[in-house]
């Protein structure tokens, strides 16, 4: 279970560039619960992952992981526990290096590497039955660099590689952004398949509505560092896109309602 | 596919050309709704180059054919021939086949024709209408005191009225005290905004006995016979109607002081705000100011509801030297040339339905709004007129406004 409490972070403090991009981020995230975060841009969704990979320290509040205090850790020590994935679909593996040899690394992921070969025989078997599971022919194809595979093809392998040492948190930063329509929902489709197989509890930075409203268990809408709207539950299996846009215009309305408004409405509105 | 048009008297003929088939139907019925929608309700499709027609192209056709049905257009296809005439014979729409020529212009729709002497783009129709309109009004609460609960009135919406205020249903002001917000009603049919954020507005409708009624703390209700309509219709010259026109040519053509009225129209744009929270929730010496406000009153902040229909409820009259407030009316952007006047105004928006031309009935229009999707949103019409950023007032495409005299009651505004 992962806990955000009342974090803060403002960049650049102080100068013309000053960014308060958390202002009491709260909600808990409980195992097994597919979350996704909405907002719009520079509403400090991408922030909030962030801060749970540990990429920065927040200036105020507490992030727990299964009740531990993490908020000071540096990110590689929570690496062990976290997994990524990025929306640059070449951000997440090593060009270079074979299927297999990139995957052989995320097994290791957090243990101890000694200076015997790392791709045995049954190691590469057990490869080939969890690549065959992404139905895309890779399995043939372990030897091969990975910088040969399509965007959609090094995305789903990133999938993989993030979520085979069961995470405790899995996070996913617009991760089908970049790949064209077939291989998004080809990706989504697992990810939502990984997901509800490992039962992992995962947070999904989007900007597609019908993503928010058909893969995930929760919705979070986030509006200038703030989450505005928590749909769970009933609520959540009740929302549907133009749901999710009348919230977003909620919002737009509240900024719009300025003192000049409101002068103009006391006379107005009687 | 290439569709070119000409127009016949009161018809507008489409050539068609090509395939009428699933990858053309779409787009062939897009292009037909768009005209019906922007007036043209008498269409002739002449076919005689149209080389396919498949079963995706006749649900186009049947989808404007009904369309043109519910709103009284009507619908013909010429110069039908060889596979085409015979696939729509064979699937019985033979009646839609017409060997009249393209000029044989089909008899207009009997009723009695508009009286001239309107501006272009505006039709007056007198209605036979014996007497005018009886106003009753309720005065419980001004923003943000505390709701005055002996003032309260509990109204019925029969269906010989139509008003507009802030109440809630319930069987006690007190049980309907957290879910006072906007309302409209009209010919016993109540279109409601709760007072939440999150909310959707609901309806109230007549069915057998049941008869809406609300605990209202603010109303102004008319009842009695509505004596005149006015179409209006944008065109080149005047790409929409605000509602101070509108305003203005009701007290032209009716000659009267106070009016109580019912606009049904395609919006340009509506500036307006409804309650958020209840007014039932203020207690005496509560102070209300920005940003506090924010939480009882959303604003639309901008033009809202372009392209949907709203159904605009209000009362006005010609104002004197006497300042409005007390009234209860709020000043109105006065056009060029045009006595001051002052109104209250309250819009429910519902999905975009079409209207059928000329003289319509006001009943008949309402029952089908409210009777259809639900509507989207109920609320106070503002003229938002802070100078260089204001929003202006509420503007409407096209529509029908049916008013009249309000010959009772005319001292309570």
């Amino acid at each position: 279970m992962l806990e955000i409490k009342n974090i803060h972070k403002t960049f650049f403090p102080g100068t013309v560039n000053e960014v308060k991009a958390l202002q009491g981020v709260d909600f808990t995230l409980e195992d097994g619960v597919f979350t996704a975060i909405i907002g719009t841009n520079g509403s400090g969704k991408s922030t909030v992952l962030n801060a749970v990979a540990g990429t920065f320290e927040p200036d105020a509040g507490t992030i727990l992981l299964d009740g531990r205090d993490i908020t000071h850790w540096p990110e590689f020590r929570r690496a062990a526990f976290i997994g990524r994935v990025f929306q640059n679909p070449f951000a997440g593996t090593a060009a270079e290096m074979s299927i297999a040899e990139n995957i052989v690394m995320a097994m290791r992921r957090g243990k101890r590497r000694g200076l015997g070969p790392a791709l045995g025989r049954r190691t590469l078997d057990e490869i080939a039955d969890r690549v065959r599971e992404l139905k895309m022919g890779l399995e043939d194809r372990l030897h091969n660099p990975i910088g040969t595979l399509s965007g959609g093809q090094r995305q789903a392998l990133t999938l993989l590689m993030a979520t085979w040492l069961r995470p405790k948190v899995l996070l996913l930063d617009e991760h089908t952004a970049a790949l064209d329509p077939k291989s998004a929902a080809k990706v989504a489709e697992l990810t939502s398949e990984i997901i509800a197989r490992e039962k992992l509890a995962a947070l999904m930075v989007t900007h597609s509505m019908q993503q928010a409203v058909t893969m995930p268990d929760r919705i979070l809408m986030m509006h200038r560092g703030r989450v505005v709207e928590d749909y769970r539950d009933e609520m959540k299996r009740r929302v549907r896109i133009p749901d999710l846009i009348e919230a977003f215009n909620r919002v737009t309305k509240r900024e719009l309602f300025t003192e000049p408004a409101a002068a103009m409405l006391e006379r107005q509105y009687l | 596919m290439d569709l070119q048009e000409k127009r016949y008297g009161t018809e507008l003929a489409i050539t068609v050309s090509g395939r009428l088939d699933a990858s053309w139907a779409e787009f062939f019925q897009e292009h037909l709704l768009r005209r019906v929608r922007a007036g043209e309700h008498r269409l002739i499709l002449d076919v005689a180059d149209l080389s396919f027609l498949s079963s995706m192209g006749i649900r186009a056709l049947m989808a404007v054919y009904k369309e043109l049905k519910a709103i009284g257009g009507t619908f013909r296809i010429i110069r039908a021939s060889g596979m085409v005439h015979d696939t729509l014979r064979k699937s019985g729409l033979g009646q839609w086949l017409s060997d009249a020529p393209l000029d044989a212009v089909t008899p207009a729709p009997d009723g009695p024709a508009a009286v001239a002497a309107t501006p272009p783009g505006l039709e007056h129709f007198p209605l036979a209408a014996e007497g005018g309109l009886s106003l009753e009004k309720v005065d419980a609460w001004r923003p943000w005191q505390a709701v005055n609960p002996q003032m309260s009135r509990e109204i019925r919406f029969t269906p010989d009225g139509f008003g507009l205020g802030i109440g809630g249903a319930g069987e006690t002001l007190e049980a309907a005290g957290d879910y006072l917000g906007e309302f409209v009603a009209f010919n016993g049919q109540v279109a409601a905004q709760p007072p939440d954020e999150r909310g959707r507005p609901d309806c109230l409708l007549s069915e057998g006995e049941f008869v809406p009624s609300l605990h209202c703390v603010q109303a102004l209700v008319c009842r009695g016979p509505l004596s005149h309509l006015l179409r209006f219709r944008a065109d080149d010259e005047r790409p929409c109607y605000p509602l101070s026109r509108l305003l203005a040519e009701m007290f032209r053509v009716s000659g009267a002081e106070a009016i109580g009225f019912l606009v049904v129209g395609e919006v340009e744009g509506l500036v307006g705000a409804s309650l958020i929270t209840s007014p039932g929730r203020l207690r005496p010496g509560m102070e209300i100011r920005y940003p506090q406000v924010r939480e009882w009153l959303s604003f639309s902040g901008e033009r809202a509801f372009a392209r949907e229909q709203a159904v605009i409820v209000g009362v006005a009259r010609r104002t004197g030297q006497a300042g409005p407030e007390a009234s209860g009316l709020v000043p109105v952007a006065v056009p060029a040339g045009e006595p001051p006047m002052a109104a209250h105004m309250h819009a429910a928006v519902f999905p975009f339905q079409m209207l059928p031309n000329g003289r319509i009935e006001a009943a008949r229009v309402a029952a089908r709004l409210f009777s259809g999707p639900p509507p989207r949103a109920v609320l106070h019409l503002v003229d938002d007129d802070r100078p260089g950023n204001g929003l202006g007032e509420s503007a409407l495409y096209q529509g029908a406004c049916w008013f009249g005299a309000i010959t009772e009651g005319g001292e309570l505004l």
